[in-house]
């Protein structure tokens, strides 16, 4: 009799899993609602002298590199959006010169950045002779 | 607004995640998603392995990892860690039927789809600069002479690619891969063969006795080990030369307690160990205890990996546990869940895979067969449930009216 009682639990049990599983199958769906697959960056230069030349994600061994924003971007200005697939913590090489013009010597300044996804607007700004990242 | 909620979303994800610890999970070396197949095809030849140890019967899995954060499974590229998801779905099949005397004919379906995305997904992945996605599937034939108890089998294996990122080398979908299983009585020989080329050749000893299969329950017999000794042909890729493998299975204590061996020649050494407990012989559930020497060409060491798991009929719990690291993908430092599945059905047996007692859900349902059987009676199917109770009492009475009686219920309903 409690054996049978058991038996009637059980299977209620397995169907309620099962029910759970239907909307489980659908957390994919559900998980982009709040969780960004891509990073749609872009930057502004909020230096007074430097030019921003370009930003790319390289290889933590500097061997190889993939660029980003391939735009010059002049003191005060903002590039393109530029949306990427890049989600996670990345070494940042930034190509500037110290010049409002982008002329003279090609500068680099390399960065570990940590990229949320979704919409980021990252300011580049000068301080003391350093670059200076912000998110906002 | 919208964005406003994401964001908010996202920072309490990641709140939450920091506050379980799950962030402090380690990443997906890249290099675990490009050599995944050569993992899957031993695995899943395996499981056949297992599975065929009868010859027929049925068998069913399915299951599928379940990582509710992006940052459990992150991706160790050249470039970072990517946040994103490990998966890992898969199901198998496999029923026989008699077609002659003494022989069975059989077919069996095992299938795979593993790899990285940007996105958790059910079917349709993201398939970004970085995703790995690829499936395995192999099927085939089986031939059992239930007289002699052997068992021939044999079919192909499918690597098909679906999506290779840019960090991993170039891959190309496999259609000429094939297999061979025989087996007599507890010994059996596997090959696994890319065109001409012997890719691994499996002689596994399954000396333990089992009652599903015949055996028996208790005794020195159920403490013999299974054996298995694989050879690996490495010098096809050119990676290194051959090497073997070797498995001990040890029951410690009527069949609810093992100990597991694998031990890697000539080189390598120790490769995992583990101490496993069913509470019962038809591993419906399980307890592990396992240890497992990391891969020192893909994850730069090869340290010790301590671990455990706990597996229930549905669902399976494991926190760096040497079949996680082995089949998704070395993931470790973080709890995995998977959703499971698995039965084999032999001779009205039913057990989960590698059990040797059928499972305690069936006893109980043979119990309850016995006790909702009718009340004893006379057999007949009583037209007036009413007559019942007249009917043992007035045994005699009845016989001698049945004929009034069925012209009588004839007569009103119109059916005879």
């Amino acid at each position: 009799m409690i054996r049978s009682i058991l038996m009637r639990r059980m299977r209620t049990m397995a169907f309620l899993l099962g029910l759970f599983a239907i909307p489980l199958m659908l957390t994919g769906c559900l998980s982009h609602w709040f969780i960004e697959s891509e990073t749609r960056l872009q930057v502004e230069n909020a230096t007074a002298k430097y030019s921003i030349l370009s930003l790319d994600v390289v290889s933590l061994d500097g061997s190889i590199y993939s660029s980003w924003i391939d735009e010059t971007i002049l003191p005060g200005e903002r590039s393109r959006v530029v949306s990427a697939d890049w989600v996670g913590e990345f070494k940042i090489r930034l190509k500037y010169t110290k010049s409002a013009d982008a002329s003279g010597d090609t500068l680099v300044d390399y960065r570990m950045l940590d990229f949320d996804g979704g919409s980021m607007f990252l300011k580049i700004s000068a301080e003391k002779g350093s670059l200076k990242y912000k998110f906002r | 607004m919208v964005m406003l909620m994401r964001k908010i979303f996202g920072r309490a994800l990641c709140l939450l995640s920091l506050a379980t610890g799950l962030a402090l999970a380690d990443a997906i070396p890249a290099g675990a998603l490009s050599t995944g197949a050569s993992q899957t095809r031993d695995q899943q030849l395996r499981e056949i392995r297992d599975v065929m140890r009868g010859g027929r019967g049925g068998f069913l899995d399915v299951g599928f990892n379940y990582l509710p954060l992006p940052s459990q499974t992150p991706l160790e590229s050249p470039y970072g860690e990517h946040d994103g998801f490990a998966f890992r779905h898969h199901f198998a099949g496999f029923g026989s039927g008699a077609v002659a005397r003494n022989s069975q004919l059989g077919a069996l379906l095992w299938f795979e789809r593993s790899g990285w995305d940007g996105e958790d997904f059910f079917f349709f992945p993201q398939y970004n600069d970085f995703s790995h996605v690829s499936s395995m599937t192999t099927w085939g034939l089986t031939f059992s002479q239930i007289k002699y108890d052997l068992t021939f089998a044999g079919g192909m294996q499918h690597y098909n690619v679906e999506r290779v990122g840019i960090v991993y080398p170039e891959e190309d979908d496999s259609l000429y891969y094939s297999w061979a299983h025989l087996r007599w009585n507890h010994f059996s020989l596997q090959g696994n063969f890319y065109r001409s080329n012997v890719r691994f050749l499996r002689l596994s000893m399954d000396l333990e006795s089992r009652v599903v299969y015949g055996g028996q329950s208790h005794g020195i017999l159920t403490y013999l080990p299974n054996v298995d000794f694989t050879v690996y042909n490495r010098s096809v890729d050119r990676f290194s030369a051959d090497n073997y493998r070797m498995n001990w299975e040890q029951n410690l204590y009527g069949q609810v307690l093992y100990a597991e061996l694998s031990y890697d020649f000539p080189d390598d050494g120790f490769h995992s160990a583990a101490l496993k407990y069913y509470p019962d012989p038809s591993r419906m559930v399980a307890f592990e205890a396992t240890c497992i020497r990391r891969n020192k060409d893909i994850d730069g060491t090869d340290d010790l990996l301590w671990g455990g798991a706990i597996e229930f009929p549905f669902v399976r719990f494991a926190y760096n546990s040497s079949y996680e690291y082995e089949n998704f993908f070395h993931a470790k430092g973080t709890f995995i869940v998977e959703f499971q599945f698995n039965m084999t059905a032999f001779d009205g047996f039913l057990f989960a895979r590698g059990g040797t007692r059928s499972a305690p859900l069936e006893t109980i349902n043979i119990e309850r067969k016995n006790k909702d059987k009718p009340p004893e009676g006379d057999g007949l199917i009583h037209l007036n449930p009413s007559e019942l109770s007249t009917s043992n009492s007035n045994k005699p009475k009845t016989l001698e009216a049945t004929g009034i009686r069925y012209e009588k219920s004839g007569g009103n309903e119109g059916g005879k």
